[in-house]
């Protein structure tokens, strides 16, 4: 073949450049500071009053009705996330005036679906954007945290929890409690093709599971997704990662605790009854011949242990797209989705938010569904759960006479 | 509808006749099933072997009507020429109470305590297993693909395969990239390395101990 000819090549060159200069000229602005920071303004001006809801007229507080966290967490999530969402704009990421979408605005975006948990297409049009847009602005977002934002949701270091069983002890009673277990159903319609009874739960929804282990304050430290709803709670757990570390003396194998009589006592968390009695992992007593110290053991467990179900409630009311019913969801992306939820659970205590009391779920979290209930005991669980029970009897008697 | 034109042009009325079809004014569709028993030779026709099986199979009037009314219904459907014949009512295409996915999200309860009344007591049989390997082919299990996020693995995103027979799980390792062809060897991630610690383990009901493990 022939070479080309100089002088044409040249001439190409010289349109290319032309051609760029144009663009630059004239295109997409790029610059992050000059393009969208009003992003807010515009979605205030827009959003401030709908028919039949009441957003709160302070501007602070609207902001976290809309995006549950406060402005300054709000910017500490666009710095997690800036240079994922920064480095690669798409030409598709555009907003309606012709203008790359700021950080801010992508972020604003994401968060307001997952909290909102409405449609794309509402929460493009309350900021002037596509479906389309709205759904990459998401998936974006949820990549971008689930690798960003990971510190926020680990297993506590020795000294970390040594904080938290005393936190435990002081609040209810319990020695060497690292935490409170509990699961729950994330609701989803799946295409004809894709029905499978294993997705399809007790109360014949198809569902994927999340299972859950906070620490004192409600913050998630370890979680479980993606296993199918057909699956029972206690399968779920004998299914975790953390179940298998349990059994094998690699996790909650911290400091043991000294009580009266020379008893000792491991690390445990506690769970309900839908949970094997298991020698790190306390469940109540059955409840029928109850006697008063069992009783009392019942509710001392039963109000420890609802932090995890509180826990679940404010995952589930702030980020409302868990509570709602997916719409054929990507099995492979839910995990992820659910992830990122639990990750901004986290990242509201962490940074010392406080989610609105009107925004936690009332009811249960696992509404419609009843609890499961696992036979399974373990004698070394069983003697656990004797001792912590003659421990807080212990404590009750000596109380009156201080 | 067919809409028959008032002046039909006569390659119509040729194509009519040589199909067995009448021609002329009265081309109303009920006219024809009335009437083509009688009015023209049917060579070949469809409707000629019908009236065949009708002469062998029926005597009397009601019969006959019965056989006009399922023809009338079959023809109203392909050309959609009106009401059908209501005394021969077709089975609806459609489910006639479809099931809906209904789910409550609205909060039934006052509290966060959920009752465990008439709760499902899972009852754990000597052959639930939950096993990470074998070999064995598993006939009659559904199978799954999931996409797992466990914070308590090192890596915390991996797929698994899930295999059920009614209260029987199975969960196996993706085949392909970590499996070892002869031997039960797999590369381990974070919680791989425990499992092989404990090897296949099965529930027991052991006499001292209810102890079941994985």
């Amino acid at each position: 073949m022939a070479p080309p000819k100089k002088s044409k090549s040249k001439k190409t060159k010289k349109n290319s450049k032309k051609l760029k200069k144009n663009k630059s000229s004239s295109g997409v602005p790029t610059e992050p500071k000059s393009t969208d920071s009003d992003w807010w303004d515009s979605f205030w001006a827009k959003n401030s009053s709908t028919p039949g809801v009441t957003i709160p007229s302070n501007e602070e507080e609207a902001f976290k009705y809309f995006f549950r966290v406060s402005k300054k967490t709000f910017d500490y999530i666009c710095s997690l996330v800036r240079e994922d969402l920064v480095s690669r704009p798409p030409s598709g990421l555009i907003n309606i005036e012709g203008r790359l979408l700021s950080v801010e605005k992508q972020v604003a975006i994401a968060l307001r679906r997952l909290a909102s948990g409405e449609s794309q297409v509402s929460v493009g049009a309350s900021f002037g954007v596509g479906q389309s847009t709205v759904s990459q602005v998401t998936w974006r977002f949820i990549e971008a945290l689930e690798e960003r934002a990971k510190h926020h949701l680990k297993w506590p270091d020795s000294n970390r929890m040594e904080e938290i069983k005393s936190n435990f002890e002081t609040s209810f009673g319990l020695p060497n409690c690292c935490g409170a277990i509990d699961a729950t159903h994330i609701i989803m319609t799946l295409p004809a093709v894709q029905t499978s009874d294993d997705w399809c739960d007790q109360e014949n929804n198809y569902s994927m599971l999340v299972q859950g282990i906070v620490d004192h304050e409600m913050r998630f430290i370890d979680i479980v997704t993606g296993w199918p709803g057909g699956m029972s709670v206690s399968r779920l757990l004998k299914c975790s990662g953390f179940f298998k570390l349990c059994e094998a003396d690699q996790r909650l194998n911290g400091n043991v605790r000294a009580l009266s009589a020379g008893v000792e006592l491991r690390e445990f968390i506690v769970g309900g009854a839908a949970y094997p009695l298991l020698p790190w992992l306390i469940t109540p007593y059955e409840n029928n011949g109850l006697s008063a110290s069992m009783s009392t053991f019942n509710s001392v467990h039963e109000a420890t242990r609802m932090l995890a179900v509180k826990a679940f409630l404010q995952l589930k009311g702030g980020w409302r797209i868990l509570n709602k019913v997916m719409w054929r969801p990507d099995k492979r992306k839910l995990p992820s989705i659910i992830l990122v939820c639990c990750l901004l659970h986290n990242i509201i205590i962490d940074n010392g938010d406080q989610l609105h009391p009107d925004v936690t779920l009332s009811g249960h979290h696992d509404s419609g569904y009843g609890e499961q209930c696992c036979k399974q005991v373990d004698s070394l669980g069983r003697t656990m759960r004797e001792n912590l029970d003659k421990h807080l009897q212990h404590n009750k008697n000596k109380a009156p006479a201080k | 509808m067919i809409s028959t034109a008032n002046a039909a042009p006569n390659w119509l009325d040729r194509l009519r006749s040589t199909k067995g079809f009448p021609t002329g004014d009265n081309l109303d569709l009920d006219h024809f099933l009335r009437n083509n028993d009688h009015d023209t030779p049917k060579p070949n026709s469809f409707e000629s072997n019908l009236s065949d099986c009708k002469r062998v199979v029926e005597n009397g009037d009601e019969k006959e009507e019965e056989w006009l009314g399922i023809m009338t219904n079959v023809l109203s459907d392909l050309f959609n020429t009106g009401e059908p014949n209501p005394r021969f009512k077709k089975s609806c295409r459609k489910q006639a109470n479809p099931k809906l996915c209904l789910v409550s999200t609205e909060d039934q309860s006052s509290g966060c305590m959920r009752k465990a009344e008439n709760a499902p007591v899972e009852i754990e049989t000597k052959n639930i297993e939950i096993e990470e390997d074998g070999e064995r082919e598993l006939v009659g299990y559904s199978r799954n693909e999931v996409t797992v996020i466990d914070t308590s693995c090192a890596e915390w995103k991996f797929e698994k395969l899930v295999f059920r027979k009614r209260n029987v799980w199975k969960v196996r390792e993706k085949k392909g990239k970590s499996r070892v062809i002869g031997r039960k060897k797999r590369k381990a991630n974070g919680c791989d390395g425990i499992v092989h610690a404990k090897k296949k383990l099965k529930l027991s009901n052991g006499a001292a101990s209810n102890h079941v493990t994985l």
